[in-house]
């Protein structure tokens, strides 16, 4: 039984290569947090993280065609964050060569302190963004599956339970749960192709 | 097994190990084991991330990057050879005569970019942001009509169907985007179409309910009717099956359930759909379905009246091939006969393409698939889809069975067995598959509505070997002086538009009063309802309703307080159709009141009924009716609403979902019959 069709085994960067809407759309749900957090952690203003934001995008959808994915897991993140540091300087740099700036001295200070504001992650940095954007795809996906099946992925994962406890508890059988487990893991690893590996080898 | 628990196992190879785990306990302990460690997926899922603060912005910042790329997509206007753009000068007239952007602004454009070529002003507004595409080519053409549609600019085309197109639009003045369906310029357009889509336009924004798309406003524009609607963000079910296979059969079943409730809602308000399949059901971002084309599709796919030869369900009305999919047997042979039962077998048609991915029937040509609907049996759902239960399965073939009585008989059955699907448990089902079910015309109430079947529908569908000798009620003459009712010129008068207008003509309602079906004629038609008291009700008043009503050849039940006889103040009997507690009030109808002994009427809720239903209610003889609706005589002096008086002979007003009159004399009778039942009736 096929409940997810080509699409999904296309990538989401393919899907909107080929100007598919919705791809696009599942893109920036899911790294629209990501940007908004590197803009932030160069303490930016609101007003000015719109711009930067708007821009980034811009610029995603406009090289998106050019950009070919390493093999690497979270190449697109990282590709990511190289437009986003990029229009962060940009924005800065602008703001330098206002003459009267809006927030002049205190914008031109930081962009000095922060000469790099998004130096490559640390470990502990990387698995925070990671747990950030699974969350945003839980959100997209959530809606796919039922209450039930949603309830015993969720005890499953979030919980550690098991299938025959959860089974009990929701009423259903033990296979139930199992498979819950299963179609809605490999959704979830299907919208985060970019940064889960392609085969688990956790256990292996 | 890792990759199973881990969700990167593939569909196929996962199916084997299913099967292997039902009778393997020691995998099974082995998956459990496995499935609580964490990976990393599962370890990202466990980290806990703080909450954002700010989501709004957020979600506000998203939604327009969103936008972002089908702004970036937008093309650079070039001068193609087919059409020849405008000079600067005249693309500048039509950009000011659009209403888009006014004169000044207009000129301090043209001051600052200093375009010297139309297609450059095109592309520098363009990047500016301050035309769209869709304006920037139809000004190069030099059309600068329906750019702006009431207080909208039309941004750009999202979709067209038959007989009409849908775009982006926002709003001038608060910006508010909305999604404007327009009345394919195309189309027909005599001036029944219009009102009739006006009307239609009508009917959905007095429809309100979560699971149906809202209408904002509603207009015309160069007096082509347009309807202002709610924008939606998300995907409508046939895009979302095409893009990700079928659904989990819980989502499927859902869906459905929310389709199935709008329709319950829709029906009570004596509005069928009939166009529904997955095109027409929206997915929205919050998981929320909304129904589309609610009462527009009546329109769409309408048998036009037997005065028009030549149109057809599947030609000319535009109903798209698509559509010939999810059509009910009954609703193929003649789009008239359609019933609430036909949105049931759509809705059927629709569940299984959710579940299978595609539609019930496959057949090379249109007339094969229509044929099928009528013909082929029904496919079996458990054999298509691994892991559909029983109960789906049932709850599936009841709703698609060909003959619609034995079909679930309303969509509120149908939303119990639904929601007991969704809470696990079995529908009490009493009911078993008919063997080989055979659909026969003669199950669809009135044959006689088939007279006018076109070549096209004759030759698809083999016309059934006998059919019932039901006396033509309304002689065949009088058939083509069906007309769409005038009433609603005046009308529209009176009540906002976006209220809700009593519809006359062509709501289906084949289903509505079994008993009386085969002698009322057009089952579906404008219908009287004379109601007397059961003893002494004005004999002079009823016959002068009755002989009005047989001049005009409009059918007409006679209901009561009791079933039986009635008694008028002369001592005649006449034969009583139907209690007045059995009746259900239809928008189509007309229920005129005969005075006489009304005080018996006063303790029925008739009138209030008949409003809520959307019938026009008119009143005999001022002594008798007055009390029955002296209440909304009430109503309207406070709120200062005004009798709409250039009604000749009587006067007509608003109220409830329908209209009231004054209570006129037996000499106004014909008169208010002709404004009850409108041009339909007019020589």
């Amino acid at each position: 039984m096929s409940s997810q069709s080509d699409a999904t085994s296309l990538s989401l960067l393919q899907r909107a290569r080929s100007n598919d809407q919705d791809a696009w759309d599942q893109i920036v749900h899911l790294y629209g947090p990501l940007v908004q957090r590197w803009c932030k952690r160069v303490g930016m203003r609101e007003d000015d993280i719109a711009d930067v934001f708007q821009e980034s995008f811009h610029a995603v959808s406009n090289h998106l065609d050019g950009f070919k994915p390493a093999k690497a897991v979270g190449s697109f993140r990282s590709w990511l964050r190289t437009i986003v540091r990029t229009k962060i300087a940009d924005h800065f740099r602008k703001v330098n060569e206002q003459p009267v700036g809006r927030g002049g001295s205190t914008d031109q200070m930081r962009l000095a302190n922060v000469a790099d504001p998004l130096a490559d992650d640390c470990a502990e940095d990387e698995s925070e963004e990671n747990a950030l954007v699974v969350q945003r795809a839980m959100e997209l996906i959530e809606s796919e599956f039922s209450a039930k099946n949603w309830q015993a992925f969720k005890l499953v994962a979030l919980e550690g339970y098991s299938a025959v406890e959860i089974a009990q508890q929701l009423n259903v059988q033990p296979q139930a749960v199992r498979q819950a487990n299963y179609r809605i893991r490999r959704r979830l690893r299907a919208v985060l192709q970019d940064l889960m590996e392609p085969t688990d080898s956790d256990f292996e | 097994m890792a990759r199973y628990v881990s969700g990167n196992l593939a569909e196929m190879e996962a199916d084997r190990l299913v099967r292997h785990l039902d009778s393997c306990n020691d995998c099974q302990r082995q998956i459990d084991d496995m499935s609580r460690r964490a990976d990393s997926l599962v370890a990202a899922i466990r980290r806990p991330v703080a909450p954002a603060r700010d989501s709004q912005e957020l979600a506000r910042l998203i939604a327009k990057a969103k936008g972002a790329r089908s702004e970036e997509n937008t093309p650079a206007l070039t001068s193609d050879n087919k059409v020849e753009p405008v000079a600067l000068d005249q693309f500048v007239a039509c950009l000011s005569k659009s209403g888009l952007s006014n004169a000044d602004e207009i000129a301090e454009c043209v001051r600052e970019l200093a375009p010297t070529s139309s297609i450059e002003f095109a592309n520098q507004l363009l990047a500016v942001g301050k035309l769209t595409l869709l304006q920037a080519r139809a000004l190069l053409r030099g059309r600068w009509r329906q750019l702006v549609l009431g207080n909208y600019a039309v941004l750009e085309m999202l979709g067209q169907g038959g007989m009409s197109r849908v775009y982006r639009a926002r709003h001038l003045q608060t910006k508010r985007e909305v999604c404007i369906k327009l009345l394919h310029p195309k189309g027909p357009r005599t001036s029944e179409h219009k009102e009739r889509f006006a009307r239609e336009v009508r009917t959905i924004a007095s429809l309100e309910h979560p699971n149906i798309v809202v209408a904002h406003d509603s207009g015309q524009s160069e007096s082509i009717p347009y309807l202002v609607m709610e924008l939606l963000d998300g995907s409508d079910l046939a895009k979302l099956v095409a893009a990700k296979g079928p659904l989990p059969p819980d989502s499927a079943i859902r869906y459905v359930l929310q389709a199935a409730k709008a329709l319950e809602y829709a029906h009570s308000r004596g509005v069928i759909h009939r166009d529904i399949k997955p095109h027409n059901l929206f997915l929205d971002d919050t998981g929320k379905i909304k129904v589309l084309d609610l009462g527009l599709a009546r329109f769409d796919s309408v048998l036009q009246p037997s005065n028009e030869p030549g149109f057809s369900t599947m030609t000319k009305t535009g109903m798209v091939v698509g559509t010939v999919d999810y059509i009910a047997p009954e609703q193929a042979v003649d789009a008239r006969d359609a019933d609430y039962r036909s949105d049931i077998y759509s809705l059927g048609c629709t569940l299984h393409y959710l579940l299978v991915g595609r539609t019930v029937f496959s057949g090379e040509t249109l007339m094969a698939r229509l044929v099928a609907h009528r013909e082929e049996p029904i496919p079996n759902l458990a054999a298509l889809r691994p892991g559909i239960s029983p109960e789906i399965k049932s709850v599936f073939e009841r709703m698609v069975a060909k003959c619609p009585t034995n079909r679930y008989q309303s969509m509120t059955e149908l939303v119990a067995d639904l929601e007991l699907l969704l809470a696990g448990d079995s529908p009490a089902f009493d009911w078993e598959p008919p063997v080989q079910e055979i659909y026969e015309l003669e199950a669809v109430a009135d044959a006689e509505t088939h007279a006018d079947l076109n070549a096209l529908t004759l030759a698809a569908i083999p016309a059934p070997a006998h059919r019932p000798a039901h006396r033509p009620v309304r002689p065949a003459s009088k058939r083509q002086e069906f007309r769409v009712p005038k009433p609603v010129l005046y009308w529209s008068c009176v009540g906002a538009g976006a209220l809700a207008c009593v519809v006359l003509l062509f709501v289906a309602v084949t289903s509505f009063f079994p008993e009386i079906a085969g002698t009322v004629g057009l089952s579906n038609s404008p219908r009287a309802v004379i109601v007397v008291a059961s003893d002494g009700f004005r004999v002079s008043h009823y016959q002068a309703v009755t002989k009005a009503l047989n001049d005009r050849a409009i059918p007409f039940v006679t209901a009561s307080t009791r079933s039986g006889d009635a008694k008028a103040d002369d001592g005649t009997r006449i034969k009583v159709d139907l209690t007045i507690d059995d009746y259900t009030p239809r928008s189509s109808d007309g229920v005129i009141v005969c005075g006489g002994s009304v005080h018996e009427l006063k303790n029925t809720d008739l009138v209030d009924r008949s409003l809520k239903g959307g019938a026009t209610v008119l009143g005999v003889g001022s002594e008798g009716f007055a009390p029955l609706y002296s209440q909304y005589h009430l109503a309207f002096k406070e709120s200062g609403v005004e009798w709409d008086k250039k009604l000749p002979g009587g006067e007509m007003i608003q109220a409830g979902n329908g209209y009231i009159t004054k209570a006129c004399d037996e000499g106004g009778v014909p008169t208010m019959v002709d404004h009850v039942f409108g041009e339909l009736v007019s020589k």
